[in-house]
């Protein structure tokens, strides 16, 4: 279980969001909101990414008493992830697998799924932005993460990519107990991803949307 | 020329260029003009003056120290004319070569006003006493520093291969990039001008300080207050880290790495970063320091780079204010230095700098205008 105890995400003096209490219990979850709600910012906060007032914890660990456990268990890929052009996709599987604790052979499996080996060893600046997304999910499941935050993880991926990743997420719910938050724009394919419930991004505040 | 044009170019490149090196020129004006008494000034710099034509060496040296300003003048205005946000202008293409050059001639006129008008009154006064050559010398090395860093200009601007890049090393490692080594390697591959003026100047102040100073006795201060410039001429450098990680590497606080080994990252960054210094450095013994000496200079070497990173994440600030902190963290060094404080100075400055760092290292965030 996620649990959020009086979040507040300020930008200068502008009070983003505010959650006084929220718990979220595992499953997938769609985060739906207007442009500009909160849902990166919502994501970023658990990813470590962003600071913010009050705190957020799993079960044993919270981000601001325990930060290295709670960041081995929530694992986030962005929106348009950007990385240095110079650095290759085995540059990065070997940093995330080191830190991660994860298996290299695990993240070189998904890439081949997703047709990323060709491209292992070639510099990032050569990659097209569905290609740096590709490589941003497949970093983003590396490890042993209770949770995994997906920013728009089906936006500018090819038909193909979407359906490998639908499977992948459903996959490690069922079999290994991962959760998700997912953020997205589209309405995902009903038959394809089985969404536990709907997280609603509005009035500066998240919420499990109970409808 | 075009009173508009003018305006732009001053605006946009000359007053931004002397705003982004205030802390620079404000050190300058302090070792050229403010470590003798005000009564002793005009002939201070009169003797120097003397120094400078009646020896080639000593004028040999002042010009290296030109040229290292020519190519500060000349980095500053290619990556100025390749930034995103002067991409118009590339507008100034549409005029022909010669108004081109004009107009790039007097942004590097003002921009290099500060030496041109020392070496104007050299000029005169080695022409007044009759040293022809010094006179010829001064006349020629200034003219080609200001051809060459015109063409320079010219040439950037209309997208040509900047010069020097093309005798600079083109070296490409095959092997794995940990996230320490990152920020190193965005250094050599992307800021490799900026790299070389530094390394450059820094590495010449050292070897000209080794050969050119002799102790009568044992005293580590002159060294350290060397080692203290050469730290201070990597602020640029440590500035562009940071830029860089902010990003480029936002991702990584993702990663489950602790703050104390984040903090040792960055210290063996900078022990990568000012090897060559820390090489050179050994030219110096055993007449300027002994090997109980050598974890100081080590310590002051590497935590004062640590100390400006870890001032960049407080808060998010402009260069001008950055420098001004840098000028002025190097002023206060400056004096504590003379009264000797040993070990206590760097192990202070790194403790220092790990508080910071590990208090700002996740709050620190871009602020949203």
């Amino acid at each position: 279980m996620l649990q959020f105890d009086k979040v507040k995400k300020y930008y200068g003096n502008f009070l983003a969001l505010d959650i006084p209490a929220l718990s979220i219990n595992k499953g997938v979850y769609w985060l739906r909101g207007e442009n500009g709600s909160g849902k990166t910012s919502f994501l970023k906060m658990i990813g470590g990414l962003h600071p913010f007032n009050g705190d957020i914890s799993l079960p044993g660990c919270s981000i601001k008493k325990k930060r290295i456990p709670f960041l081995q268990s929530v694992n986030y890929a962005e929106a348009e992830p950007l990385y240095p052009d110079f650095l290759t996709a085995k540059d990065l599987v070997q940093l995330y697998c080191y830190t991660k604790k994860g298996d290299q052979k695990q993240a070189i499996s998904l890439l081949e799924q997703l047709h990323m080996m060709d491209a292992y060893t070639k510099p990032l600046g050569t990659y097209s932005s569905g290609m740096l997304k590709k490589l941003s999910l497949v970093l983003a499941f590396i490890g042993h993460p209770a949770w995994i935050l997906l920013d728009e993880p089906l936006i500018t991926v090819d038909a193909e990519a979407v359906s490998i990743i639908c499977s992948l997420i459903n996959a490690s719910d069922a079999e290994k107990d991962i959760s998700f938050i997912i953020t997205s724009h589209q309405a995902f394919p009903v038959n394809r991803l089985q969404i536990t419930q709907t997280l609603l991004a509005a009035r500066r505040t998240i919420s499990v949307d109970n409808e | 020329m075009n009173k508009v044009v003018i305006t732009i170019l001053q605006r946009v490149l000359i007053n931004h260029f002397y705003k982004m090196n205030a802390g620079f020129f404000l050190f300058g004006f302090f070792v050229i003009y403010g470590v003798v008494a005000p009564g002793q000034l005009i002939s201070y710099h009169l003797s120097l003056i003397q120094g400078m034509i009646q020896s080639p060496e000593f004028l040999g040296f002042v010009i290296v120290l030109w040229f290292l300003y020519t190519l500060k003048c000349i980095n500053y205005t290619v990556k100025q004319l390749n930034e995103p946000r002067q991409f118009f202008l590339f507008s100034l293409h549409t005029l022909s070569n010669k108004q081109q050059f004009i107009y790039l001639l007097y942004v590097h006129l003002l921009i290099y006003m500060p030496v041109l008008l020392y070496a104007i009154t050299v000029t005169v006064i080695a022409a007044k006493q009759h040293f022809y050559w010094a006179t010829i010398e001064i006349i020629i090395s200034n003219i080609s520093m200001i051809l060459l860093a015109t063409f320079t200009y010219r040439f950037s601007l209309q997208k040509k291969e900047f010069f020097i890049s093309k005798f600079l090393p083109q070296i490409h490692f095959p092997f794995h990039k940990p996230l320490f080594f990152m920020p190193l390697w965005f250094i050599w591959i992307r800021r490799k001008q900026m790299l070389f003026i530094t390394k450059l100047f820094s590495l010449l102040l050292l070897y000209g300080f080794i050969n050119l100073y002799e102790p009568e006795q044992h005293d580590i201060r002159p060294l350290l207050l060397i080692v203290l410039l050469t730290g201070m001429a990597h602020c640029t450098l440590v500035l562009q880290i940071r830029l860089f990680k902010e990003a480029f590497l936002p991702f990584s606080r993702n990663l489950p790495i602790p703050v104390i080994k984040r903090f040792g990252s960055l210290l063996l960054l900078f022990v990568l970063l000012l090897l060559p210094e820390l090489v050179l450095v050994w030219k110096a013994f055993p007449l300027h320091f002994r090997v109980s000496d050598f974890p100081q200079l080590l310590l002051l070497a590497i935590s004062l780079p640590a100390f400006f990173y870890s001032i960049l994440l407080m808060n998010e600030m402009d260069a001008g204010s950055y420098f001004r902190i840098v000028f002025g963290t190097g002023t206060v060094l400056f004096f504590l230095i003379l009264y000797n404080p040993g070990m206590l100075l760097p192990v202070f400055l790194t403790g220092i700098s790990f508080v910071l760092f590990s208090f700002h290292f996740y709050t620190f965030e871009k602020r949203f205008s």
